[in-house]
């Protein structure tokens, strides 16, 4: 073999094993993406109406007395709601965004064996979501499956993903209530 | 009736007479050393229910002999509601002499709780859904196992990090290691163990299982289950490799003693039956010595654990 075809297969082989790398590091970030730029667009638009009812109830401080908490998350939500009384499902997830979590959720839990699958679906709830209900206190929350927290776009702190059977809901922590969801997601 | 059967039912008989006859013992198996970091574990206990009030009233009972001043809650604080009632009946009421008596509570957020309780001071959480704080030479995490999303863990890290303490207590809810109906949490210990051997952690609290287990060390850290503060799962346990000593068979809570590099515990039924004892002695880059006798009563065939050399039994141990 020739010094140039050395050099040629040398430069190839080099190559071969940079750009998967370089490819990698410069892959479009998750954000980036259309469905997932437009989707952080319409969660912070969320973010701004729930930060407009907190600001229309009486602000929660650490208190001894449970009314004072529990009255104040149903105020919160109540206002939440009156904000967003036309609300329908796929406001903030829209069907592109869907479509790319429903993807990312499927691979995520196709890749898992069965004792992981059982604890993807630990305490999973049954019931149907509704945009804008209360989150049944009947039902515990799933625990999120920690891989996917990794994948999904990062949510502000007003709100986070939860799991129902076969549903992905968004809820909004301090009101507790659904504020959207998807379906058929593994 | 055949001469062999009723040999094996006089014996069965004699082993289930002797198991419930055994002595209840309510004997305290801690030090008592002076300035020692003196704490009770409890889980999945707010249901408000028979048996809560029950084991709170034992919790109170071993107060009197073993002064702790604070109780750390693994989860699964109020379940069923959060409704200002439901903070009573399930929290205030039962534990109400140990609040009178100015025993503090450190909850931690469980799958059936609503993470406004942070907002709720008598929990000390300080308004945030995980949080530290030191007792002494302790430095305890508690963490929100329900989405250990980055951020999370970014701040464990750099908090693990930062603690000077001689003893790191991370707990949290869901069990990186049990054997019971939920199992192992594979997820959350892909993620939180290799911080907790980064960082030096010897002693790790879950609930989420409605019983108790003590898990044989694992990569240097000794994990305990402590589930069943006011709900019980009887016969839950089932025959893993990892288990050191299991109680299912009724509602339990812990106490721990810090003193220096040593960590004692004492697992207490809630007829006041010692159900675990035995002590930790922090590694020092090593395995931890992990010392532990025991007197359960549970009928799971549990595996006898090479590395903890159990003293004789004070009753007998069916589940060994």
């Amino acid at each position: 073999m020739s010094n140039l075809k050395l050099s040629v297969l040398g430069a190839v082989t080099v190559a071969s094993l940079l750009f998967p790398v370089i490819g990698a590091a410069q892959a479009p970030a998750k954000a980036d993406t259309p469905a997932t730029a437009e989707f952080n667009k319409r969660v912070a638009a969320y973010a701004d109406v729930h930060k407009k009812a907190d600001g229309q109830v009486p602000s929660l401080k650490r208190t001894d007395d449970p009314a004072e908490i529990t009255s104040r998350e149903t105020a919160l939500g109540n206002a939440i709601r009156a904000a967003r009384a036309t609300a329908q499902p796929g406001d903030i997830i829209t069907r592109q965004a869907a479509a790319e979590f429903r993807r990312l959720i499927k691979k995520e839990y196709q890749s898992r064996n069965r004792e992981e699958r059982k604890i993807f679906l630990d305490e999973v709830p049954h019931f149907r979501p509704k945009v804008n209900q209360t989150y049944p206190s009947a039902w515990p929350l799933a625990t999120f499956p920690t891989p996917l927290l990794d994948v999904l776009p990062k949510l502000p702190d007003v709100l986070e993903s939860s799991m129902l059977d076969e549903a992905l809901i968004l809820r909004d922590v301090k009101a507790n209530i659904v504020v959207d969801f998807i379906l058929d997601v593994y | 009736m055949p001469r062999a059967i009723l040999r094996r039912l006089v014996l069965a008989a004699a082993v289930v007479g002797g198991w419930l006859a055994a002595p209840i013992a309510q004997d305290l198996a801690l030090p008592l050393k002076p300035n020692s970091v003196r704490f009770a574990v409890i889980g999945d206990n707010g249901t408000g229910e028979k048996a809560e009030y029950e084991l709170a009233a034992q919790m109170a009972n071993y107060h009197e002999k073993f002064p702790f001043t604070f109780v750390i809650m693994n989860g699964d604080n109020l379940y069923g509601g959060e409704r200002p009632q439901d903070f009573v009946n399930k929290f205030e009421a039962p534990y109400k002499t140990l609040l009178a008596a100015k025993v503090d509570f450190f909850a931690t957020l469980g799958n059936h709780d609503d993470p406004n309780q942070r907002f709720y001071k008598p929990f000390n959480m300080g308004g945030q859904r995980y949080y530290t704080y030191n007792k002494g030479n302790v430095r305890f995490f508690s963490l929100d196992s329900n989405y250990m999303d980055p951020v999370q863990l970014a701040w464990l890290e750099k908090e693990l990090k930062a603690s000077g303490s001689d003893w790191k207590i991370p707990y949290f809810h869901h069990p990186l290691y049990s054997s019971g109906m939920h199992g192992s949490q594979i997820d959350l210990r892909n993620v939180l163990e290799p911080l907790f051997i980064k960082y030096g952690v010897d002693v790790v609290f879950s609930g989420h299982e409605h019983f108790y287990q003590r898990i044989k060390p694992q990569q240097g850290i000794t994990y305990f289950v402590s589930g069943a503060g006011g709900q019980l799962r009887r016969g839950d346990i089932r025959k893993a490799d990892f288990t050191a000593l299991g109680y299912d068979q009724d509602q339990s809570f812990m106490l721990v003693e810090i003193a220096d590099k040593e960590l004692t515990f004492q697992a207490i039924s809630r007829t006041g039956q010692t159900v675990d004892k035995g002590f930790i002695v922090q590694r020092a880059g090593a395995e931890p010595i992990v010392v532990g006798g025991s007197t359960p009563a549970s009928p799971n065939p549990l595996p006898k654990s090479p590395e903890t050399p159990a003293p004789a039994p004070q009753s007998p141990a069916p589940n060994k």
